[in-house]
């Protein structure tokens, strides 16, 4: 089995990028992985954004838009976190904030699993793959708004 | 438990969650299965004879090690969860009206305390928390204040599956009785640990749940006392529950089979029936006596450990939960089970009592009478491992 912790992550976590508080973000939301408790609160400010009403879902990360509005078109002008968990759960967030900034919400919508684990530059089991989605699924909510 | 994990021995710490089973409960439930597989309490035909005969002996056997006075006290259910929901759902649907209280404990399981929360929501009563003290022990200065008129139940757990901690339980029941609340105590970690007298206790209902005590899943028990259970309504009906049955209405089989609505986990009970000879058998006493050793000994040499923080207080259940500072818990829990070395991590079903300590989650290893100190030993070096991965 491949190490976990490597390097990268471990830096990552270490000191992660982008954490802290937005004031006024255009978007936010805030989740739990309730079965370790982790927890993060995502912040975006998003330029030229247009809410449609019902969006096609094409997250396959696990986070499903049965219904609703959801944030299409814009881009991410700025990410912020408050993430409090594992290291897994931290370095992802930070990864994926740095990757995200400056980029398309239609792109952010089409990230998945894989997308996450080559941020991360490992496979991850299945066991974990709850904590490294936190942040991206997070991001996700934070777009249907 | 003679399993390779990641190349090295498997050191299973994660008794709170689920004990390991002995092979005579394995064979017994297999024995079922290949020799009298029938339905029970309805044939008069040899095999369902027999089913009956092993799966009402088990009642019997647990009816002697909790100490109750007799075999109608004994619910079987599908587990502790079950056992809790069934009490709140039919004598405490019938009994807590608008502006009757609830006592619980900061210390419970999401299991009891979800259950009397809905209850509560839906009737309009309160729930109130017997708080704890720093050390992690229930606050019993506290409880002459909790208790009053409107108290109509007191629902504490018997030993705490995060602090480990041993309730007096005796002690609050004695009072909850002064101001006629009655007691259920909820004993999903006692089981396998604790020697219990449901007459000593003195206790209204208790619960047990089968796969922490070395018996298959699926399976829990509510001892209830007989005049209390007989004034309650059925929680599910259906099939074996009933007297008589016309197209109108129905009346009631007798305890304890009033509330085994359907066809009974007949393996099961059959297997938790060994698992309380198992026990039996090695003895309570004993029992208690090594585990708390090893607990003693985990507990001395984690508190050794430069940045490990554990919770509740020294004299405990063979339970020990921790925090490192360097490492995140779920993190630990990973690296452990490199090492083989099998812990539980997160909140552990008590996550208003996490946020109250100001945690998101913890780990947790649990003994059972298989552990020994060289289990602690890889734990406590894994441990060590983890924090240099960390922290090199």
């Amino acid at each position: 089995m491949t190490d976990l912790y490597q390097p990268q992550i471990l830096r990552e976590y270490r000191n992660p990028r982008n954490t802290g508080v937005m004031k006024n973000p255009t978007h936010q939301a805030r989740a739990l992985n309730s079965s370790c408790g982790d927890e993060i609160t995502v912040y975006l400010k998003i330029k030229n954004s247009k809410l449609s009403p019902y969006g096609r879902s094409s997250s396959r990360s696990g986070s499903e838009d049965p219904s609703g509005s959801r944030t299409t078109g814009g881009k991410i002008v700025d990410i912020k976190y408050d993430a409090r968990g594992c290291a897994l759960t931290v370095a992802s967030a930070s990864l994926l904030s740095e990757k995200i900034k400056g980029h398309k919400t239609s792109e952010v919508n089409n990230l998945t699993l894989k997308d996450v684990e080559k941020l991360l530059g490992t496979k991850i089991a299945p066991a974990r793959q709850a904590c490294v989605l936190l942040p991206l699924d997070t991001v996700k909510k934070a777009l249907k708004k | 438990m003679k399993r390779k994990i990641r190349g090295h021995r498997l050191v299973y710490l994660d008794n709170a969650a689920t004990t390991q089973k002995p092979i005579g409960v394995l064979e017994a439930m297999d024995e079922y299965y290949r020799k009298h597989n029938a339905n029970i309490h309805r044939g008069i035909h040899t095999l369902s004879v027999e089913a009956t005969d092993m799966y009402e002996s088990a009642r019997d056997k647990v009816r002697k090690f909790l100490n109750a006075g007799s075999r109608e006290e004994i619910v079987f259910t599908g587990g502790a969860t079950e056992a809790i929901n069934l009490v709140v759902w039919t004598w405490g649907h019938e009994n807590i009206h608008r502006g009757d209280e609830i006592l619980l404990t900061e210390m419970e399981h999401h299991s009891n305390l979800v259950p009397w929360q809905e209850l509560a929501r839906k009737k309009g009563a309160q729930l109130k928390y017997i708080p704890l003290t720093k050390s992690g022990e229930l606050n019993m200065k506290e409880l002459p204040r909790l208790l009053t008129r409107k108290t109509k139940i007191v629902s504490v757990v018997h030993i705490s599956n995060f602090l480990g901690t041993v309730n007096p339980v005796e002690k609050i029941v004695k009072a909850a009785r002064k101001v006629g609340a009655l007691t259920l105590i909820d004993g999903a970690q006692a089981g396998a640990h604790e020697g219990i007298d449901v007459r000593k206790i003195g206790c209204d209902f208790y619960v047990l749940s089968g796969h922490k005590m070395y018996g298959p899943t699926g399976v829990g028990v509510l001892y209830g006392k007989k005049e209390i259970l007989q004034n309650m309504p059925p929680y599910q009906t259906g099939g074996h529950m009933i007297e008589e049955v016309d197209f109108e209405r129905a009346t009631w089989n007798v305890l304890p089979w009033k509330f085994e609505a359907g066809t009974a986990k007949i393996a099961e009970v059959i297997g938790l029936g060994t698992a309380v000879d198992f026990l039996n058998k090695a003895g309570l006493p004993a029992i208690k006596n090594y585990e708390s050793r090893i607990a003693n000994y985990a507990f001395r040499k984690l508190k050794d450990i430069p940045g490990i923080m554990i919770y509740g207080p020294r004299g405990r259940g063979p339970v020990i939960a921790f925090t490192s500072k360097a490492v995140p818990a779920h993190d630990l829990a990973s690296l452990l089970d490199e090492r083989g070395v099998a812990v539980r991590t997160g909140h552990h079903c008590t996550m208003p009592l996490h946020r109250k300590l100001g945690i998101q989650s913890s780990a947790r290893a649990s003994f059972a009478l298989y552990n020994t100190k060289a289990d602690v030993d890889a734990l406590v070096d894994a441990v060590k491992l983890a924090i240099a991965k960390f922290h090199p």
